[in-house]
């Protein structure tokens, strides 16, 4: 037997996987060749130190935050035990209320805030100053900066934009690497959200637009038919980011596409002129479970296509007429892209 | 006590338990399984905060997706296949967030790769190796200078005691392509170690 030969086989012959006619030549190779010899020994030192590796043990504070992160997901706010979850009944039941409650929550807060408005006579409220002329913005009462930035978008907006551009891709496995352990369904993930900032144009636009209004527009109307479901994009300085944004749209994706599908879908949002407007993670801050994107009303089609090139848009998601204005301008269409893993 | 290879019989009571809703089941896997995520993760990240924020996520996925466990391998298993996947992913981010790691050791046991450097010029004399003859740390050290495509079959097999058909199915590889590259690993193992062994 060749040198190479033995050292290639040593695992083998270790493990008693070889034939006995083939162990006999291993074992009289290795009686003559030291360097052979020298190399089983010290392979066979390696598999037992590996054997005999210390124990390790998961710190105290790794039961507490499992449990705490059970309970974030459940909606429960103190963490007590993690007994039997529901992960498929109650859940899958909360998070179709969650949506209705929303726009529920939100009508009320237009009408509390309409009704405000419309008392406002009755409260000395200093004026505001004049808008400069041919302009045709209206300085929103009670909103001392009218600048057009969505909230908590202050100066650290730039920041927090390149901090995103930083977060490195999920890279999908290799050949080889274990298969990915199933996902769960995005609609039980609502997670962290994230706001990207727009493009200056953007911003402006949506503030003229939303300053010409009278009241201010409805936060999510949701006009559901079996085939699309539609939301109008809610004004977002004046709603709680967990809302939905846009026309919702899920994505089918294989779990080996999935580390990079959000980056993807950005991406594909941004070449069509575009812009990314949220990132939604699961609890964990590592899976993309959405993302919020706007365009122009016109790369509409081109946007499903590309998401066709991603994932796969189950039909029944399609939207069924995609000339429906969902965008907060005319002209704009804003879409969130939850991405599930079949 | 569960095997990996095995029934898994008490685990298995405990995932009923979970299922049926009995209050403190989840809290049972996770302690049953816990220390051996959790040394799972901390010796492929070798960082306790990502081990820790890794172990946690292996749960977390495993409460969601607890219902739609079969059973058709142990939950040990189950549960090690989530870390591992979670940990590459993990060190992809890194290598593509900066290359500061620098490019890993080729496994290939070709002796051209890189020789395992310890940390230290005082921890590299042949004496104090001689003196410090403590393989776990050393091993450690090495593990971290493998490819971690092949860590993680390293760790499942000569540290887990998988058995290659295991691996091949959790890789969706030929059990052929498994043994030849946990061979190579090893193999690049041993030399990095050879002042030590």
């Amino acid at each position: 037997m060749e040198c190479r030969d033995a050292l290639e086989r040593l695992s083998d012959y270790q493990n008693g996987a070889m034939d006995s006619a083939a162990a006999g030549a291993m074992g009289a190779h290795l009686r003559e060749c030291a360097g052979c010899a020298e190399a089983a020994r010290s392979l066979a030192a390696v598999r037992e130190g590996l054997r005999r590796l210390p124990p390790v043990a998961a710190p105290p504070e790794l039961m507490a935050r499992v449990r705490e992160a059970v309970a974030r997901e459940e909606g429960a706010s103190p963490p007590v035990s993690t007994g039997a979850a529901p992960p498929t009944g109650a859940r899958s039941l909360l998070s179709r209320l969650r949506i209705p409650l929303e726009a529920a929550a939100a009508v009320l807060l237009v009408a509390s805030i309409w009704w405000y408005q419309k008392g406002a006579p009755t409260v000395s409220v200093p004026q505001s100053p004049p808008a400069p002329a041919g302009t045709g913005v209206h300085t929103p009462r009670a909103a001392p900066d009218s600048s057009p930035r969505l909230p908590g978008k202050t100066a650290t907006t730039p920041e927090r934009e390149s901090r995103l551009a930083r977060k490195p891709a999920e890279t999908p496995p290799a050949a080889g690497a274990p298969k990915p352990d199933a996902a769960p369904p995005a609609s039980a993930t609502a997670g962290k959200a994230e706001v990207a900032s727009l493009p200056a144009g953007a911003l402006e636009q949506k503030a003229r637009d939303r300053s010409t209004a009278e009241l201010p527009a409805a936060p999510a109307v949701r006009a559901s038919s079996e085939a699309t479901r539609i939301l109008a994009a809610p004004p977002p300085s004046r709603l709680p980011g967990t809302l939905p944004y846009g026309r919702e749209v899920v994505l089918d994706v294989t779990p080996e596409a999935r580390g990079g599908a959000g980056d993807r879908i950005a991406a594909a949002a941004r070449r069509l002129g575009g812009s990314l407007e949220r990132v939604e993670r699961d609890p964990s801050g590592v899976d993309v479970v959405a993302v919020s994107v706007l365009l122009p009303e016109p790369a509409a089609p081109s946007f499903l296509s590309e998401l066709d090139r991603i994932g796969k848009v189950p039909p029944e998601e399609k939207p069924a007429n995609i000339d429906v204005p969902a965008g907060p301008t005319r002209g704009t269409v804003a879409y969130t892209v939850r991405i599930r893993v079949r | 006590m569960e095997t990996p290879a095995g029934s898994g019989r008490p685990v298995d009571l405990l995932v009923e338990a979970f299922r049926q809703g009995r209050p403190g089941a989840f809290d049972a896997i996770v302690r049953a399984h816990q220390d051996r995520v959790y040394a799972f993760c901390a010796r492929m990240l070798s960082d306790r905060e990502e081990a820790l924020d890794m172990s946690q996520d292996v749960f977390l996925s495993a409460w969601r997706n607890l219902a739609a466990f079969r059973g058709e391998s142990a939950l040990s298993t189950w549960l090690l296949r989530i870390a591992a996947n979670r940990c590459l992913n993990r060190i992809r981010q890194r290598k593509s967030a900066a290359s500061r790691e620098g490019p890993w050791p080729d496994a290939n046991g070709d002796g051209d790769g890189p020789e395992f450097q310890p940390a230290s010029p005082e921890g590299s004399r042949p004496d104090r190796v001689a003196e410090n003859r403590e393989m776990g740390a050393i091993l450690s050290g090495a593990l971290e200078r493998i490819d971690p495509d092949s860590r993680w079959l390293v760790l499942l097999s000569d540290v887990e005691g998988f058995s290659y058909e295991e691996l091949a199915e959790m890789a969706e590889v030929p059990v052929g392509t498994v043994k030849s590259r946990l061979h190579r690993a090893r193999m690049a193992l041993r030399r990095m170690l050879a002042p030590a062994v």
